[in-house]
């Protein structure tokens, strides 16, 4: 099961964080674009596109805590009207995306492979915040719900 | 901890790449320098520190830059390198110096590393911004297929620009390079954008092109040149706008010359009409003569004459006139031959004769009318001509075959003569003269039998001045004001005789009339009295016409209208007098037998005979409260029409009919005034307009009484509104359509116009009639009649009082009507008006001419045409505007207005249908397209900036500095950024017009109100709380509002919709 994140502007984890590293900046002043792709095998991919400082916290820490503990889990994306549903059955999780299809995924793992995401996001926009910022305080808010024990893959 | 020493030098001969312990040479070498210096075998530190002297530099990954270093990467390797050096001479190879000299080693290995990868990433951003770059500005000559030379050198400009860059940027400049590709990718989309418009308009071209067809009779090829124009210029690879531009003129041009041919085509006509009827009266004088020669020599001359023949099938070009003409002369010449060499046979001679003799007397006529000019300019051939002319004399006198002979052959030599004084004179004269003796041959010389003396007076004149035209010297300003005094005198003779034929039908009948009126009068009820003597005084009075105002036609008609009253009733039953409820029409009715009567006598057996018990019991109802004043209404106001007072009964009821008896019963001058209604204003041939009119809106819930009062009260005010001319409103009913309709029972087009187009003002009423009154707007009576007829008007009467409301000026109406004065064109609007959504809302129509339209008829027409065919898709969009509930809010003109602007289809009416109905008509979804049909025509390209909000209290509060400008342009159409959808599956929009401004302060103060965090993102319904928005807002941080997104798929009113990319694609297509 894999998480991971890439952005508009700069494009997979690797090429964004070295971009971040360089200060580059992002395109448009206020939005970090990007997708959040969920992928296991056997199943399809869902790719989520968003302002990425306000999908990665919304389904990679709070959808992720909430499946964790309810079995279900919502996350909207806000730059258009979508809704990410997650719902736990047994060992598994059906992932639903407005217009972006469904899939299956076991459950653990994912909610481990979303909190990664955030994690690595969560390094990536503290670099990108130093030279921005006007992302410090997205990177801190996703700081301040980040459980402690996530921890880049 | 700290490292030990032999680790540290293990380490740092693995970085070198060396073995950390000495190979066999090393200890020869150490064995060597034992003997030679007697040192102390070295150290693992000493031997360490020996390898790093040795090797480093020439290490690949340490002493040399990785291929591809720039200079600010190969700096901080040298000064890694620097530092290694000096650590090298400074430090022992104790422990402590070893472990330094790793450290600055180990720095240097990962400072190469790092520059290593650092080229890596770098140059794979470079390939992939080359591969956009050439994606984008493909190398080659033309990287945007049918892109203007200046389109191409742009691109290639920028790309040349860019292209030497990629390969030797730094990261810093690869960033600068990404920018220039989005605005490459910008400029590219642009110009790809333009060639797709280059290209609809050269189909437009093409398609106007074909439509445009060579003139009937003209030469097929006559258009080729100016074609090929069009499409020489259409043809230019690649189109340019100016090419464009070019083939558009050229069209233009193209048009132009097919009306010039047209206009040709009119003289070329009469020209072959003429020499056709000059060559088939001469074909049919000689073929019987021909069939008296010898089989063999007849087939000369017939042969002439069929090929004369074949030539009247060719194109009518002046040339093939030309031709014709010499034809001809060739088969008289062919004729003259033939009678030389048969001068032996008399029956032909005598056959020949008459033509001989008829031909003469057309050419001496013709020789003289070539006027006093031509006699000077031939004076060289009048010799010529006065013998030729005597021979041909001698020939026909002398009656034989010689004669005759020599009688043809001066015939045709006179004939040169007169050629040659037509060329001398012009060739013009050959046409005039023809016309001349068409016009001779056509002046009506007698007049009709039995003629009145007004007519014979008139007919003399026109005879005279006619005459007095012909006299005149042959040119064309005479012969054609002959042509127009031949067809008035000739109108006037038919006239005169029609009306001579009526005058004696008139006359019968009046005869007929005063035999059997005064007894029939005198036994009627007062109300057919009444029309009696209306009738035998309008039938008389028409019949005493005279002059230009005589009528004949009119009188025999008001005769045979009033016999067959007089018939009607004389044949009308009696009332049982002595007990008027036992009579059948009474049955069922109780009370006064005296009401019984006095409804009998207003009402009469023919229409109580129609009516049902309840209906009669009504009657008597109103005639007991309002009798005195029904019967005044019925005899004086009504003048006693059955027909009109058999309507008013049927349609507006008996409390109908005492209505208007009471709102007309203390007014005589009222009712007078609806008496010349009645006789002259058009209600007596439209005996349901004045009902219709009554019964307006008196029907459902609510105070029906008091709406029928009023309805009788505006009736009062039109009847005086028009006293001092009714005929204006006779020209409105008849003469304008509108006091018909052609799809009843629906009311006449005239109750829309009072009660809506003019809201119940007499005064408007009568302002609107005055416009279309006298003999001055009877074409656009005619006109608007058409409109009502064919045009749809008079299926959905209710659509004209709309737009009579709401036009600016009646020239609007009048637009309309001189737009669709071509049926065809009628046809098409009654299409729309049926079947095109048109007629959606009773203001639909209304509101596309004048919001639409600006009330310009011929723009009105181009809508008619461009659907023409298409009425499902112009009822797909007008549906779609008119779908909100409310007036204010359906704006089906205003949304065609904007379509039609600056930006978007730029007045190109046409386009409605070619472009926005069939793109927008891709949208699959039914609900998203209509709203795409909606939205559609406020996507603009406004640009906004991350300052567009200015400071609100709301703002204020909460210590937001900044709304960011994205938020108009993703979620507005007005502002949209199609470049800013990115991988958004879905597009919310807010409605258009919003203010956006004041929903999200609607939003900030919830926030605050709440205690909510300026962080992160909340959902909130904000705006009209009848029809709230759902919103998400998103904070950057504590001063920036970056996100405010319509979420839910949110219906009319206050509409949300959430549009796939592809129908935001299909609503840039539809409106770009």
């Amino acid at each position: 099961m894999q998480v991971y994140f890439t952005t508009s502007d700069f494009g997979d984890e690797a090429a964004s964080r070295a971009a971040a590293e360089m200060a580059q900046p992002p395109t448009e002043k206020y939005h970090l674009y990007g997708t959040v792709v969920l992928e296991h095998t056997g199943q399809p991919r869902l790719s989520i596109y968003d302002d990425l400082p306000f999908l990665v916290p919304a389904l990679c820490v709070e959808a992720a805590t909430a499946l964790e503990q309810t079995g279900v889990a919502t996350a909207n994306t806000i730059d258009w009207p979508g809704t990410i549903r997650l719902t736990a059955t047994g060992d598994t999780v059906d992932a639903q995306v407005t217009e972006g299809g469904s899939a299956t995924f076991p459950c653990v793992e994912t909610i481990a492979a979303l909190r990664g995401c955030a994690a690595r996001f969560a390094e990536f926009l503290d670099i990108f915040g130093e030279f921005h910022p006007q992302f410090a305080a997205k990177a801190a808010e996703l700081r301040a719900v980040l459980p402690s024990e996530a921890a880049p893959d | 901890m700290s490292k030990s020493l032999s680790e540290t030098g293990t380490q740092i001969l693995r970085i070198l790449g060396l073995p950390d312990r000495p190979g066999n040479e090393e200890v020869a070498e150490q064995e060597r320098a034992t003997k030679e210096v007697g040192y102390v075998p070295l150290t693992l530190g000493g031997y360490a520190k020996k390898q790093l002297m040795d090797h480093w530099e020439t290490t690949p990954t340490l002493g040399i830059d990785p291929p591809g270093t720039d200079a600010t990467q190969a700096l901080n390797l040298d000064a890694a390198r620097h530092y290694l050096r000096s650590m090298i001479k400074l430090c022992s190879p104790t422990r402590d110096g070893m472990e330094t000299l790793a450290t600055a080693l180990q720095e240097l290995a990962e400072a190469t590393a790092r520059v290593t990868q650092e080229i890596e990433q770098r140059d794979s951003q470079r390939a992939d911004l080359q591969e956009r770059l050439d994606t984008l500005v493909p190398v080659g000559d033309t990287p945007v297929p049918g892109a203007t030379a200046a389109e191409t050198k742009q691109l290639k400009d920028a790309r040349g620009e860019l292209a030497p860059r990629l390969p030797v940027a730094t990261f810093v400049e690869l960033h600068d390079l990404h920018l220039a590709l989005g605005q490459l990718a910008v400029l590219q989309g642009g110009i790809v954008a333009n060639v797709q418009h280059r290209l609809e308009g050269k189909k437009a071209v093409e398609d106007q092109m074909a439509l445009i067809a060579v003139p009937q009779d003209a030469d097929p090829h006559c258009l080729d040149p100016a074609r090929a124009r069009v499409a020489e210029a259409l043809a230019a690879n690649p189109l340019s706008d100016d090419d464009l531009n070019a083939a558009q003129f050229a069209l233009g041009t193209l048009r132009n010359r097919r009306d010039e041919i047209e206009e040709m085509m009119a003289p070329l006509r009469q020209q072959r009409t003429l020499l056709r009827d000059q060559f088939e009266t001469f074909a049919k004088s000689v073929q019987p003569a021909i069939k008296l020669l010898a089989v063999k020599k007849q087939e000369a001359p017939q042969q002439a004459i069929d090929d004369c023949q074949s030539l009247f099938a060719g194109a009518l070009t002046a040339d093939n006139m030309a031709a014709i003409a010499v034809a001809f002369r060739t088969t008289r010449a062919a004729i003259a031959a033939s009678a030389g060499s048969n001068t032996g046979n008399r029956d032909f001679i005598t056959a020949v004769r008459p033509y001989l003799i008829a031909e003469k007397q057309k050419l001496e006529a013709e020789y003289r009318a070539l006027g006093p000019d031509s006699a000077i300019a031939l004076a060289d051939t009048k010799k010529g001509a006065g013998k030729q002319f005597a021979a041909i004399r001698a020939g026909i006198d002398k009656n034989s075959g010689a004669g005759t002979t020599d009688g043809l052959k001066a015939l045709e030599d006179f004939r040169a003569t007169v050629d040659h004084a037509r060329k001398e004179k012009g060739e013009e004269l050959v046409e005039l003269l023809d016309r001349k003796n068409a016009i001779d041959g056509a002046t009506p010389l007698t007049d009709p039998e039995g003629v009145d003396p007004w007519f014979a007076e008139h007919l003399a004149h026109g005879r005279e001045a006619l005459a007095h035209t012909l006299a005149g010297i042959l040119a064309r300003p005479m012969i054609d004001k002959a042509t127009l005094q031949l067809a008035a005198l000739t109108a006037l003779w038919h006239t005169a005789e029609r009306d001579a034929k009526n005058a004696a039908l008139v006359q019968a009948a009046r005869h007929r009339v005063a035999e059997r009126f005064p007894g029939i009068h005198g036994a009627a009820r007062p109300p057919a009295q009444k029309e009696l003597d209306r009738a035998d005084t309008a039938a008389s009075a028409c019949a005493a016409l005279t002059g230009d105002k005589r009528d004949m036609a009119g009188a025999l008609k008001l005769y045979r209208a009033l016999e067959a009253r007089l018939d009607a009733i004389s044949k009308e039953p009696v009332l049982d007098q002595g007990a008027p409820l036992t009579d059948k029409l009474f049955q069922g009715v109780t009370g006064d037998g005296e009401i019984a009567k006095q409804v009998f006598n207003i009402c009469g057996p023919a229409l109580l005979g129609k009516l049902d018990a309840s209906a009669r019991k009504a009657l008597c109802t109103v005639v007991s409260a309002a009798g005195p004043a029904i019967g005044t209404l019925v005899n004086e106001g009504l003048g006693g029409d059955p027909a009109i007072l058999d309507a008013l009964v049927t349609t507006s009821g008996a409390d109908g009919l005492k209505a208007l008896a009471v709102s007309f019963g203390s007014d005589p001058e009222a009712r007078t005034a609806l008496a010349a209604l009645v006789e002259q204003g058009g209600l007596v041939t439209h005996p349901q307009v004045l009902p219709q009119l009554l019964h307006h809106d008196v029907v459902g819930p609510g105070d029906v009484e008091a709406r029928r009062t009023a309805n009788a009260d505006t009736l009062k005010a039109m009847a005086k509104g028009f006293m001092d001319d009714p005929g204006a409103l006779a020209d409105l009913l008849d003469g304008a359509g509108l006091g018909a309709t052609s799809a009843p029972p629906a009311p006449p087009v005239i109750v829309s116009l009072l009660y809506t187009g003019c809201a119940r003002d007499a005064t408007k009423l009568r302002g609107f009639a005055d416009a279309f009154a006298g003999d001055d707007a009877e074409s656009d009576r005619t006109l608007l009649k058409g409109l009502v007829e064919s045009g749809g008007i008079g299926q959905h009467p209710e659509s004209f009082g709309m737009l009579v409301e709401k036009v600016t000026d009646v020239s609007q109406v009048k637009s309309l009507g001189t737009a669709f004065a071509d049926p065809a064109d009628r046809a098409r609007l009654q299409t729309l008006m049926n079947n095109g959504g048109l007629t959606g809302k009773t203001d639909t129509l209304a509101k596309v001419f004048v919001d639409g339209f600006a009330g310009d008829g011929r723009k009105m027409r181009q809508y008619a045409q461009a659907f023409d065919g298409h009425a499902a898709q112009s009822k797909m969009m007008l549906d779609a505007w008119n779908e909100p509930a409310t007036d204010d809010e359906r704006q089906p003109g205003a949304a065609i207005a904007r379509l039609l602007g600056p930006n978007k289809l730029n007045g190109n009416i046409t386009a409605l249908q070619s472009r926005f109905t069939a793109e927008i008509g891709t949208v699959a979804n039914a609900t998203r397209r209509k709203q795409a049909i909606r939205f559609a025509p406020y996507f603009d390209r406004q640009t906004t900036d991350d300052s567009w909000k200015p400071k609100t209290p709301a703002m204020t509060a909460l210590g937001i500095k900044t709304v960011t400008g994205s938020v108009r342009r993703r979620h507005t159409p007005e502002c949209f950024d199609r470049t800013k959808m990115g991988g958004a599956v879905l597009h919310s929009q807010f409605p258009p017009g919003v203010d956006l401004g004041a929903l999200i302060d609607d939003a900030l103060t919830q926030i605050r109100t709440n205690g909510l965090a300026l962080a992160g993102s909340h959902i909130l319904d904000v705006g009209d709380p009848l029809a709230p928005i759902e919103i998400e807002i998103g904070f950057l941080d504590a001063q920036t509002v970056n996100h405010f997104t319509p979420r839910a798929d949110r219906g009319l009113p206050n509409e949300t919709p959430q549009f796939q990319t592809a129908d935001i694609e299909s609503i840039l297509r539809a409106i770009r």
